[in-house]
């Protein structure tokens, strides 16, 4: 959708003149024409700083505050141009973000509206940072936006015939060509830079006046300090500036994308579909989209098919012919087997044997018609698809490293094209252009992604950053969070500016009613006084944020009075404020093995927040009257001040327990705490509660060196599920009463039923191999069949069978009432009806939420508009869901990384368990250091040739290299394998290497 | 969510507009003489409405017939045609053109003097060509300036407004885009006074912050009171003068 | 409006001698005055408004959509009129017959083939007539309305390819320019019998005398069906002979280019 602008302007007042925008919106075939009003006016200020008119202009907004001027009055000036400020162009912004990111360029920079618009439209992610430049730039790199359109002087009319691009490049032309004549006294230039060379032509116009327009390029080669930038310009469609690149010549292409009357026409009709795109983690030429209209996902199969796209993108796929159909791949292959040898210069290396549709090496091709034949035998054919439009790119920065085969050394100088291998390995190299390139080896380095043209093989991307050396702690770690998109960076001054002035002093007021402590804060009287409650906290050792505390006590009736304290974080952090903001970003705290990554700054956290012993410290309480079986009477929820008697580890809190000499109050109620719990837990274990596992470990850092030396798979105390059972009734307690209050925008959190097609292999190798299967027919009956999978000459069977369930489950997702119908609020794991967390605001903001809804719930204060509207909880939601996601991911790299570096100091022989066989290779779980490996055929025998897998009984047959007779391995077996640590030598990535004993 | 900027950082609105900022408000009244005893054409923005009072006159039904004071009938029509996409239906009846007609009527019998004119009915029709939101303020404008055409006794002028909020940010006089975006009020306020005749919530607003967003929207109300009255005035010179050729 | 039994009998004696004498001082083949505006309702895709001289007021919206032509009945039509008049109900025995006459000489004379956009995809063309007020039948008015506001009526530009017969597209359109609907549109005007003088373009006072009334087609600079006869009053009522139909249609081949003309001149 685009605009247009006819009809005249009509003066409604002195400064104010309104026209209408007329234009035509398609839509599903449809097409409305769709009338706006626009008004012009005569109060948008320059905002440079030199100006002397328009202070006269300006008016306030609803706040009362006037527009900040932003333009600094003594701008850089650069050769042959001078002191000058910068309009930019749609292309500039969108091509080159992070160039204006780069804090040493790109300063006084005007952004037209006409611009801000295009690149919405275009990109939003793009948009949200370009917003985010002008919001934060105010002392440093001055980015403004100037509404061009809205400005009687600047708004142009479009003329007839004239496109709608050209209206709008002549309207970025007329704010640059005002900005020149607004500060002509003032001695400041304004230039255009434009990567369109027509629109640069069109200054040259005499009827545009003499502006001055450049190039990215050029505006780059005039600045003092263009060799530390240069590399980081965009890499884009390179055949005007090297017409010796042999991709001009080359015969390879892509098949071109549809138009998208077709895709429209297409999906409407049921011949096109839409979905995202996942690339198989084995074999990075193949991908699968779900579809409504498909049981199973369907398969994308080889280069020509997957058409350029990424994993994440947003595609729309056509169904090849039925004769196409196929298996999915029981192969593996990995961009790194793949062209390996590749000369970025000369990819059209094999196009002369392309006669088919996919462009592979021999070896593939054997490979690939191996897995055909058997695709034809079995009865597992699925639709294949190809892709013929990518609507919505999932691209962003990428870490990876330079692949030193890719570099010319003949080249002593100036930049040459080299290939970057990322660190995810579903997706493809990337061909950027360096001048840097031999001292960038050896390096992690973050690049982004600029094109990907039909005829280039690899897409075009350019060098953002370097993050240090491969495998350097620093390197790695910054590039585990890059890869997932944590925020990492210190918290910002405003951010820190919300935070209590009186720091660490801070403290709760000792006499609650006293009239000083109350003009302070009001709300202190809404606080109830627990502080004469036997409150202590059990958590892991060594823990200083600790969210949550306990109290237990008899009452007269023989009831218990149960509380569950929680640090009270929203005392803090306000709403509308940028901590809130900043917390919301983030949305949840990440754990990595030597470093915690903060939603909230420390102060709080570990501070004001944390509920630590001896001090008091405000707490949001849920207080129940639970009767001996645990049964809840009676709930109440107070925001209360505490005095944690003791912060126990699990283990201190269980030697306390068992030790029958303590005979005080406070272990007294740490036994009922205990007895509760175990009540709690059968009973959530009767309702059908799961228990399921995963591989996880943890790293012991030696404490002089913070080397890794140990991996210790992480132990359970019967303390751990104390904690744990109050932590789900206080949770499932709060979503009742959230969802009471907050029909629609309550926050909760619910975990899907999983669909038994996720169980179908599983259930087909326990079958198979064991006798066994997994019951879907409830979470009761789920969890009663994981209990009989019991290998008795196996205890870890069991255990097995836990984790590779755990892999068939749902996730379970943050989502606001509104958006599910009651029955599918249930959290199937856990098997209760409706749920929500609570209890760690200071590490999740979902708590944070919780915590207002419910301080609302109970009419402590108003709840925030922001939690009352459906479309911002369900922003907040998406974001919460995808920082969740992302935040274990990068828990489970770090734990890679490191179990990486323990093995590197001790190889050794493991017990394994083979968890998937493949056609050429397979995957093997060390449950020592949870890690799992693929072994490939070629490393389990010498002849690969003589291999043979059989699908249906999930066994691999090959010829063992000592004996020299056949091996058959089958899945579920029990392996032992050489675990060593290797520096896999294209990714650069260290990881476990298994092999077969 | 719409990605759009409702309200830019800088303080501007979609169509261009600041915060208090009332759209184009042009109006006529007399626009129908041959047919009605008082008429008006308003255009608030890009709505288009024609208002038309006939009456006081005889009710064609004995039912509607009051011996203490006037019976007052509003028929509201929303052409198919008023928004973007033509809307299939002829409304006529449907549940919301009938709560306008309510609220209409009840908003202006407290209104008008009706104890003067017993036995007879004021009859109202409205003729909405296009939309463009806050149609409801927008139809007690206009039949305020045809009331007062007619020569009908009122106490005194009712002018509507409406008012959003948009995260914090209270937005006068909303147009379509703005509309279902935000959750608004309307408001029909006593000439210049600040007493209320109508307040029509029908989103979830807080009542925290309601107080502000009544100001806001009783300042614009009297602005639109304002530019009625210069209209009002307009046309009576202009009939003086016809009337002294 | 109620004449009197000798009010009717007087205008009955003057419009029946030779010569005629019409009340408002016209000659038989002359229209009142008409005030029309086009392209006043922006969100339309054509619009026109017209009052007469008598205080008559009609308003049409033109609306265009995109509809899939191929599941459409044979006589299914891509133009559809709707008709509302202000205090009547729309089963009214007059609103059902205009709407009745419009359906018929509209939905046949708009030629499909100037709504077609790909070999799929049609536009299909709302006519929403709204008559604010009447004295007098408004057929001639609506006429008058429709004509002037399909002659301002723009449609969207169709971009994509217009065969879409081999593979599924939907229609993608120009995002702004709007192409002028080409068309000629018919008109239908109203003559009245008054013993042996024939009158176009009746006042009220006239219609309430008249022996017998026809209305007539003017398609393509030529009369065409439908022509119907339809009566405007109870008393004066009666049969006409057949070279009064013959005259009637005389009197609007006199006059039916002029206002052509002047109809489409008022852009």
């Amino acid at each position: 959708m685009s605009q247009a602008i006819v009809s005249n302007r009509k003066r409604l007042s002195e400064g104010l003149a309104v026209t209408q925008k007329v234009f035509v919106r398609s839509r599903n075939g449809g097409a409305t024409k769709i009338v706006r009003e626009h008004y012009l006016r005569s109060d948008i200020p320059c905002s440079s700083k030199a100006c002397t008119k328009c202070l006269d202009i300006v008016v306030p907004n609803a706040k009362n505050e006037l527009p900040n001027f932003v333009l600094s009055e003594d701008p850089q000036s650069i050769e042959k141009i001078g002191k000058h400020y910068v309009v930019l162009d749609t292309n500039i912004v969108l091509q080159a973000i992070d160039l204006l990111e780069n804090p040493n360029c790109f300063f006084d920079v005007i952004i037209p509206q006409i611009v801000l618009d295009e690149v919405r439209n275009k990109s939003y992610p793009v948009y949200t940072r370009l917003r985010t430049l002008c919001r934060d730039s105010d002392e440093k790199k001055r980015f403004i936006i100037f509404h061009n359109e809205f400005n009687e002087n600047t708004f142009v009319e479009r003329l007839n015939n004239e496109s709608i691009n050209d209206r709008n490049d002549r309207a970025i032309r007329k704010t640059c060509e005002w900005y020149c004549k607004h500060l002509k006294k003032q001695n400041i230039n304004t230039i255009l830079v434009s990567n369109d060379r027509l629109n640069r032509d069109a200054t040259k116009n005499p009827v545009d006046s003499n502006i001055i327009a450049l190039s990215l390029l050029e505006y780059v080669d005039l600045l003092p300090n263009v060799d530390e930038i240069k590399d980081s310009i965009p890499n884009l469609e390179v055949s005007s500036i090297n017409v010796n690149d042999k991709e001009a010549k080359s015969e390879f292409t892509f098949p071109e994308y549809y138009s998208t009357s077709r895709i429209m026409g297409g999906i409407k009709n049921g011949v096109l579909y839409q979905g995202n795109i996942q690339i198989s983690e084995y074999n990075f030429l193949e991908g699968s989209v779900n579809l409504s209209t498909f049981s199973k996902p369907v398969l994308v199969v080889g280069q020509k098919n997957l058409n350029r796209a990424f994993n994440g993108d947003q595609v729309v796929v056509e169904l090849l012919p039925q004769s196409e159909w196929k298996a999915p791949s029981s192969i593996v292959m990995d961009a790194e087997h793949f062209n390996v040898n590749d000369n970025p210069d000369d990819d059209d290396d094999e196009s002369n044997e392309n006669n088919g549709n996919l462009i592979m090496s021999d070896k593939q091709r054997r490979l690939l018609a191996k897995d055909a034949i058997l695709a034809q035998k079995s009865n597992k054919i699925q639709p294949t698809a190809r892709i013929v439009a990518i609507p919505r790119r999932s691209w962003r920065q990428y870490v990876g490293q330079i692949a030193p085969n890719s570099i010319d050394t003949q080249v002593s100088s100036g930049s040459q094209n080299v290939f970057v291998l990322l660190m995810d390995k579903s997706l493809p190299k990337i061909r950027i252009r360096t001048r840097r390139a031999k001292e960038l080896v050896g390096r992690r380095i973050v690049i982004s992604v600029d094109s990907w043209p039909a005829n280039h093989k690899y897409p075009l991307g350019h060098f953002v950053r370097d993050l240090g050396e491969v495998e350097s702690v620093q390197a790695e770690t910054e590039s585990l969070l890059l890869e997932h998109d944590v925020e990492y960076r210190p918290f910002s001054k405003k951010v820190l500016d919300c935070l209590p002035s009186e720091g660490h002093e801070w403290k709760v007021p000792s006499d609650l009613t006293s009239s000083d402590a109350l003009a302070k804060d009001p709300q202190l009287a809404r606080r109830k006084d627990l502080r004469d409650k036997l409150i202590c906290s059990i958590d892991p050792p060594g823990c200083v944020d600790i969210d949550d505390a306990l109290h237990a006590k008899k009452l007269p009736n023989g009831n218990w009075e149960v509380g569950v304290h929680i640090a009270d974080v929203t005392h803090f952090v306000k709403p509308n404020t940028p901590l809130d903001a900043e917390g919301a970003s983030r949305g949840t705290s990440v754990y990595l093995v030597d470093k915690r990554i903060d939603m909230l700054p420390l102060l709080l956290g570990t501070d004001l927040c944390s509920l630590k012993p001896y001090v008091d410290r405000y707490a949001f309480s849920v207080l129940w009257e639970l009767d001996d079986n645990a049964n809840i009477v009676d709930v109440n929820f107070t925001k209360s001040v505490i005095r944690s008697r003791e912060a126990f580890s699990y283990e201190q809190a269980q030697i306390r327990i068992d030790d029958k000499s303590q005979t005080d109050e406070l272990t007294q109620g740490m036994r009922a705490l205990l007895k509760l719990s175990i009540k709690l837990k059968q009973k959530r274990l009767d309702a059908g509660a799961l228990n399921l596992a995963s591989p996880e470990v943890k790293v012991h850092m030696d404490s002089e060196t913070s080397d890794p030396n140990e991996v210790e798979i992480k132990k359970l105390l019967a303390t751990n599920s104390l904690v744990e059972e109050f932590m789900l009734l206080a949770n499932i307690s709060v979503a009742r009463k959230i969802f009471e209050s907050f029909p629609q925008t309550a926050m909760l959190r619910r975990h899907g039923v999983p669909p038994s097609t996720n169980f179908e292999t599983l259930n087909e190798m326990l079958h198979q191999r064991k006798q066994m299967t997994i019951s879907l027919e409830s979470s009761k009956a789920l969890a009663d069949s994981l209990d009989r999978c019991v290998d008795p000459k196996d205890p870890y069977f069991n255990t097995l069978i836990r984790i590779m369930s755990t892999r068939c489950m749902m996730a379970a997702q943050y989502f606001y009432s509104g958006a599910y119908s009651y029955s599918e609020f249930r959290h199937y794991g856990l098997a209760v009806d409706i749920y929500t967390h609570f209890t760690s605001p200071i590490r999740r903001y979902c708590d944070v939420v919780a915590h207002r809804q419910l301080a609302g719930a109970i009419g402590y204060e108003p709840l925030d508009l922001s939690h009352r509207d459906k479309n911002k909880m369900d922003m907040i939601c998406r974001n919460i869901n995808k920082r969740h996601r992302n935040a274990q991911f990068a828990g489970r790299a770090s734990i890679e990384y490191y179990v990486g570096q323990v093995m590197r100091n001790n190889e050794s022989v493991e017990t394994g368990y083979v968890i998937k066989v493949l056609n050429n290779g397979i995957v093997v779980l060390v449950p020592r250091f949870g890690v799992e490996g693929l072994i490939r055929i070629e490393n389990m025998t010498k002849d690969p040739d003589s291999s043979a897998f059989d699908e249906v009984e999930f066994k691999l047959t090959f010829t063992d290299n000592e004996t020299g007779k056949k091996r058959e391995v089958f899945v579920f077996d029990k392996v032992d394998v050489y675990v060593k640590s290797v520096l896999d030598p294209v990714t650069s990535k260290r990881k476990a290497a298994l092999l077969l004993k | 969510m719409s990605r759009l900027e409702v309200y830019s950082p800088e303080g501007l609105r979609q169509d261009g507009r600041r915060w208090n900022e009332l759209r184009r408000f042009d109006c006529s009244i007399n626009t129908h003489a041959h047919t009605s005893d008082g008429s008006s054409y308003l255009e608030q923005g890009n709505n288009k409405v024609i208002t038309i009072v006939k009456g006081p006159q005889e009710p064609p039904l004995k039912s509607q017939l009051d011996q203490t004071k006037a019976t007052l009938n509003i028929s509201l029509n929303i052409t198919p045609f008023s928004k973007f996409e033509r809307s299939k239906t002829q409304h006529k009846n449907e549940k919301r053109i009938l709560e306008l007609q309510t609220i209409l009527i009840k908003t202006f019998k407290k209104n008008i003097l009706m104890h003067l004119y017993p036995r007879t009915l004021i009859d109202i029709q409205i003729h909405v060509l296009q939309q463009d939101g806050s149609l409801l303020s927008c139809l007690i404008n206009g039949i305020t300036l045809a009331l007062i055409d007619a020569g009908i006794a009122i106490y005194d002028f009712i002018s509507g407004i409406s008012i959003g909020l948009f995260n914090e940010t209270p937005l006068l006089d909303l147009n379509s885009q703005e509309e279902i975006v935000m959750s608004s009020v309307t408001l029909g306020v006593v000439g210049n006074s600040e007493k209320l005749s109508l307040l029509f919530i029908e989103d979830k607003l807080p009542l925290d912050i309601m107080e502000n967003v009544l100001a806001i929207g009783i300042a614009g109300a009297h602005r639109i009171k304002d530019l009625m009255d210069i209209e009002l005035k307009r046309h009576a010179k202009e009939r003086l003068l016809k009337q002294s050729k | 409006m109620s004449l009197s039994v000798t009010e009717k009998s007087y205008l009955y004696n003057s419009l029946s001698s030779s010569p005629s004498v019409r009340p408002d001082g016209r000659l038989d083949y002359q229209f009142r005055a008409i005030e029309i505006t086009t392209d006043f309702l922006t969100s339309s895709n054509g619009s026109s408004r017209i009052i007469a001289s008598d205080g008559s007021e009609c308003i049409v919206s033109i609306k265009s959509k995109v509809i899939d032509h191929t599941v459409l009945q044979p006589d299914d039509s891509l133009v559809e009129v709707t008709l509302d008049i202000s205090g009547q109900r729309d089963d009214s025995p007059m609103v059902e017959s205009i709407s009745s006459l419009l359906r018929e000489v509209y939905s046949k004379t708009i030629d499909k083939k100037s709504l077609t956009l790909t070999t799929k995809y049609s536009f299909k063309l709302y006519i929403d007539v709204l008559v604010i007020s009447t004295y007098s039948n408004p057929i001639s008015l609506i006429s008058m309305a429709i004509f002037s506001a399909l002659n301002s009526t723009y449609l969207p530009k169709l971009v994509s390819s217009f065969d879409d017969i081999e593979v599924e597209e939907l229609p993608t359109f120009h995002d702004y320019d709007m192409i002028k609907f080409d068309v000629n549109p018919p008109l239908i005007f109203l003559v009245i019998i008054v013993g042996n003088n024939v009158f176009i373009d009746p006042a009220l006072n006239e219609s309430e005398i008249a022996n017998n009334s026809l209305i007539i087609t003017w398609n393509d600079n030529k009369i065409s069906p439908p022509i119907r006869s339809l009566a405007l009053n109870d008393t004066y009522c009666e049969g006409f002979k057949p070279q009064l139909l013959q005259r009637s249609m005389e009197l609007v081949e006199k006059c039916a280019n002029g206002i052509t003309a002047m109809l489409q001149d008022d852009k």
